[in-house]
């Protein structure tokens, strides 16, 4: 049970990355019908701002101290506005002199943008995996602080428990955790002594170090990050697009795009807005998605994901916000199950994750193109 | 460079050219003749190519002299690509422009993934079949035997595709993509030649990858990822869709200009980026740029000249035009 | 008949191609070798074809430097972008078309298979410097290799694992596809469960995986003692680093994919105190070790890894081979290759056995913050 419930944790995670950039792909299909393959790479574009900002600006290292929670934020921050920035320039250059063109001229266009950002980017920044600037310390909650004399060499431990401390780096500090006690195992004396060797070194120094117990299921608090980001960008998102002018604006120029132009909506800056957001979306991902989460960023990081989201977004209904969100969970937990339990149906089937997720997508578009939750529309296919 | 060593290189890149000719020209019946728009074509190929490697090395008796195995991987690549162009056709009927491309990537995601994870298909590592013509006559002669193989196919191609798209049957095949349901109203069955348009340009990718899995006696899904596809699709764009001449000059140029003379630019850096975390500039190579240029080719193409950048380009050779009396 | 244009740009484009081809100079002569280097200078292994690169530039300069050397080397780069595919047509390309005597690489077992069976087809020596897969070296007797293999390897680190260790369970995490991974993991599983250990499970993940964690729960839920996990370090930093985040607390144990520098930015102060075989150790205390390590910082400015070091080792055997050969054909060089005996190299003895295996020492590594230390030498012929 235990193991079921980390699962389905492990796919909300994959999932609220897979959401980060599945809410832009489906804005910009809402409004002029448009796969933008591109998005793929707004999400890689955004993890390299944001990689560059910290450590260009807040003087950050591969390895190096912790920058913190305020650098994180501003990089993300700025990540969104370079993507947003970029992806309004696409849409100016690219996208807007073909809008009358057909669908598949516009994809190929789409493609081509795609292929050139990923390709620029290998040239610019090289191939090569970069490690994200430490930002802040991967620590797992719920936890309780526990006495060090609480564990006794020799006895089987309860719980996870760990000595959590910082060490100096790079004129900065940066938190280590030792693992002390796996919940089941005996605890080491070798363990212990390390713990006591911590604790003794940051008494002498003066540095914080405690001790501190796990239950069995935690959550992360680069999860949490992650999460909270998703929570606070789709309540704003779902505030602008049904309580503002704007919103309204959008909402019209997706019903019917010449009706809405004929109303007097300035339809060009309705589409340039929807870029702009859809990428800040996909920007902040890659900042705190791949940079901060996976902490591995290379130019070609956007190609899987963008194709995923893109599943999570036909799932959830292709056009529809809070769809892609749905989706993109439900595409999340899907893979975590297929890896976590494919193993124990036939083995070897855990590796059909991708497979699986390709299949789903065919299978919604045959069977239910509107997705889970996108309305029913007949000319759409 | 000795004789050997230059019939070696231009044997190599004729050979793979008359590949890729098969590949866009079969592509250009579905995407361009019947504007049914795949992105999956690398996954017919690679279902060619793995069906035709497996023959060679498994067909019994086996062994590095499989002749029986190297003439039934014709076939059988070929049944094969088409049994999948079917099995992606049929499901495929439902779907319209880009969805059907994003279903055909799909398509070809699965079957890549598939063949990763198959213990006889080599998984990711490939599969390599024995050599069997260069075993029995050597590397001179066997570049030689397959430029005459490859450019027999692209023949073969051209004159069956040509034959089809002037038969009633290409008519109709252009009614569907010009207005589907004008060609229903006048009787055009859209089921029959849809599907029957997926596997016949199956097929030819199929033959595809039967030469390319025989003459380069490896496979590897990294040979059919998904850029291949695109490059495919952007040989087929750039040639204007539906042209069959245009799709064969654009193979050739963008093959050559990639692979080959590119290649043989001196070495020249041109700065590509401002990067401190690298030391400053960073300089690339032009011939490293050609993925970045043909990118922007393809943008600048669908902007500018979305009938495809050679569509209207006269390639007969001036006498003939004047034989012709133009 | 306007189809002739079909064939007219093709046979217009083989006659430039002669004409070009003849003004390239290039192949061998009685004073110069060229050699070909297939290696992985770009891809997910980039800075492993890099360092190579580099320690066969350190040994070529040094080779040609000397004034007995009456043959200079000259080397011709090629990047297999860390593909199979690729790799197999840089290697045509070396041999047909550049008609290189030998070719040295590549690092990683996936690449150098399809490589070798180039060498098999075209005849030409091929001498991998670090690929440790078992079946290389049987594709042909052009194809030999100067380190140990996975079954050594595995062989020493389940040897570790029970004797040294003292673990008597252990979960496997295999690279699916990957010929070396899977190499390793069966070597490993046969002698650790010879030796009485048992292997509670197997897990695996796809190549460029980036999230383990749910390889991490189902870890944690089967709580094995140790963890046997062969695979590359773009994989191996991500994964230590996820488990520890997770409080998954029993070492990994791996092989010498895991040797980069790399290793210890993407997986952080999680990759401090797990252990790995290696062919060599530049923290080694060694003067002959230490002396390797000084010249090549002060060729490269950075310090090497092993896959420098074995490159190193490759390209004075095959200078000594180039000077040992009866003439400088390939066929020659092959036979020259297969006879070396007690050719000194910094990552120990290289005397090349019938079956073109070499037999050397493997040093067991424990990672620490930022370097390794060496924890323990199996004998080569103790590991079977």
């Amino acid at each position: 049970m235990l193991y079921f419930i980390s699962t389905i944790l492990n796919g909300l995670t994959l999932g609220s990355i897979y959401a980060l950039i599945a809410v832009g792909y489906t804005m910009v299909y809402g409004i002029i019908k448009l796969i933008n393959f591109a998005h793929g790479e707004f999400y890689m574009f955004g993890a390299f701002v944001g990689y560059y900002v910290l450590i260009l600006v807040f003087g950050g290292k591969e390895g190096g101290r912790e920058l913190g929670m305020f650098a994180l934020l501003t990089a993300a921050l700025i990540a969104g506005l370079a993507t947003g920035i970029l992806a309004i320039c696409v849409e100016r250059i690219v996208y807007r002199p073909l809008r009358k063109s057909g669908r598949v001229v516009a994809l190929l266009a789409a493609l081509g943008v795609s292929l050139l950002l990923q390709n620029y980017a290998q040239q610019g920044v090289g191939a090569k995996v970069k490690t994200f600037p430490n930002t802040f310390t991967v620590q797992r909650y719920p936890r309780e602080r526990i006495e060090p004399s609480s564990l006794v060499v020799g006895e089987i431990a309860e719980r996870d428990a760990a000595v959590i401390y910082s060490v100096p780096k790079d004129d900065g500090r940066l938190t280590q955790i030792d693992n002390v006690a796996q919940s089941g195992n005996k605890i080491a004396a070798s363990d212990v002594a390390k713990m006591n060797a911590i604790l003794q070194r940051s008494a002498n120094d003066g540095s914080a170090a405690a001790v501190y117990r796990f239950p069995a299921v935690t959550v992360s608090n680069n999860y949490g990050v992650i999460i909270l980001a998703l929570a606070a960008i789709s309540a704003l998102l779902y505030g602008l697009v049904q309580h503002t002018r704007f919103g309204r604006a959008m909402r019209a120029v997706s019903h019917d795009f010449d009706a809405a132009a004929l109303m007097g909506i300035d339809v060009n800056r309705v589409v340039a807005g929807t870029f702009f957001i859809g990428a800040f979306v996909a920007g902040v991902g890659g900042t705190l998605g791949g940079g901060m989460y996976y902490s591995k960023i290379f130019p070609l990081m956007g190609v899987t994901m963008g194709l995923k989201a893109f599943v999570a977004a036909v799932i959830g209904g292709i056009g529809s916000i809070p769809g892609a969100v749905v989706g993109a969970l439900a595409l999340g937990i899907a893979e975590a199950l297929v890896i976590a339990y494919g193993n124990r149906l036939h083995a070897g089937l855990s590796l059909y994750s991708d497979a699986v997720t390709f299949a789903i997508l065919i299978l919604m578009l045959l069977v239910r193109p509107s997705g889970l939750l996108g309305k029913p529309a007949s000319d759409k296919l | 460079m000795t004789f050997d060593h230059a019939f070696a290189f231009w044997g190599e890149h004729l050979i793979i050219v008359a590949i890729w000719l098969v590949l866009t020209l079969s592509l250009n019946l579905i995407n361009g003749y019947c504007g049914l728009f795949s992105l999956g074509h690398q996954g017919f190929w690679a279902a060619g190519a793995y069906a035709a490697a497996a023959t060679v090395k498994y067909m019994p008796p086996g062994g590095e002299h499989n002749w029986l195995g190297v003439f039934l991987s014709f076939p059988i690549a070929i049944f094969v690509a088409a049994l999948f162009g079917l099995i992606v056709g049929l499901p495929c009927l439902r779907l319209k422009g880009d969805y059907l491309a994003i279903a055909t990537l799909g398509f070809s995601e699965i079957l890549r993934n598939v063949i990763q994870n198959s213990e006889a298909l080599g998984l990711s590592l490939g599969l390599s079949p024995p050599n069997v013509v260069q075993n029995a006559v050597g590397t001179n002669a066997t570049y030689a035997i397959y430029l005459v193989l490859c450019w027999a196919a692209v023949a073969l191609t051209v004159i069956v595709l040509r034959n089809l798209i002037d038969s009633s049957h290409g008519r109709a095949i252009q009614a569907v993509r010009d207005d589907e349901r004008a060609a229903e109203l006048l009787g055009v069955n859209l089921t029959f030649y849809k599907v029957f348009v997926f596997v016949t340009g199956a097929a030819f990718a199929g033959l595809a990858g039967a030469l390319f899995a025989n003459f380069n006696s490896f496979v590897t899904i990294g040979h059919f990822d998904f850029n291949q596809g695109v490059m495919m699709v952007v040989m087929v764009v750039l040639g204007g869709m539906g042209n069959m001449r245009g799709t064969a000059a654009a193979t050739i140029l963008l093959y050559f200009v990639g692979n080959v003379f590119l290649k043989w630019l001196p070495a020249v850096s041109v700065p590509v980026f401002y990067d401190p975390t690298q030391g400053g500039i960073v300089y690339s190579q032009i011939k490293d740029l050609w993925q970045v240029l043909y990118s922007v080719l393809l943008i600048v193409v669908v902007l500018v000249r979305p009938q495809g950048l050679l569509k209207g380009v006269d390639f007969r050779i001036p006498w003939r035009k004047k034989a012709a009396g133009i | 008949m306007k189809r002739l244009t079909f064939c007219i740009l093709p046979a217009l484009a083989l006659a430039l191609a002669i004409l070009a081809g003849c003004g390239n100079g290039g192949g061998s002569n009685s004073s110069e070798a060229l050699i070909g280097a297939n290696l992985e200078l770009t891809g997910s292994e980039g800075s492993w074809g890099v360092d190579s690169k580099h320690g066969i530039e350190l040994a070529r300069d040094e080779i040609n430097a000397k004034p007995e050397q009456k043959i200079k080397l000259k080397f011709l780069f090629e990047d297999d972008k860390s593909d199979p595919g690729a790799s197999k047509d840089v290697m045509k390309k070396l041999v047909t078309q550049d008609g290189v005597l030998a070719v040295i690489g590549a690092v990683g077992s996936g690449r150098t298979i399809p490589a070798s069976i180039v060498a098999k087809d075209q005849k030409v020596p091929l001498m991998t410097h670090a690929s440790t897969n078992v079946d290389i070296v049987k594709i042909s007797d052009y194809v030999s290799r100067i380190c140990f293999n996975d079954d050594v390897q595995g062989a020493a680190m389940a040897i570790f694992a029970r004797e040294t260790l003292k673990k008597d369970s252990a979960v496997m995490i295999v690279e699916k596809g990957n010929p070396y991974s899977e190499g390793l993991c069966a070597s490993f599983r046969r002698v650790f469960t010879e030796r009485g250990g048992k292997i509670m499970d197997e897990l695996a993940y796809q190549k460029d995986a980036q999230d383990f964690k749910v390889q991490i729960s189902t870890l944690k839920q089967l709580n094995p003692p140790i963890v046997w996990v062969p695979g590359y370090f773009p994989q191996m930093g991500p994964l230590i680093r996820q488990a520890r985040e997770a409080g998954f607390t029993a070492p990994f144990l791996g092989a010498d994919g895991w040797d980069d520098p790399q290793l210890f930015s993407l997986g952080g102060p999680a990759v401090k105190g797990n252990y790995f075989s290696n062919h060599f150790n530049p923290y080694d205390t060694d003067p002959k070790v230490q002396d390797f390590v000084k010249r090549f910082q002060a060729k490269f400015g950075t310090a090497p890894g092993a896959m420098a070091a074995l490159a190193y080792d490759a390209t004075y055997a095959v200078a000594d081979a180039v000077n040992r050969a009866k003439e400088l054909k390939p066929e020659a060089i092959k036979d020259a290759i297969n006879s070396i005996k007690d050719l000194k190299g910094i990552c120990g003895t290289i005397t090349m056995a019938p079956n073109r295996e070499v037999i050397k020492d493997v040093l067991i590594l424990e990672t620490g913050e930022n370097n390794y230390i060496t924890k323990e030498t199996i004998k080569s012929a103790d590991a079977k």
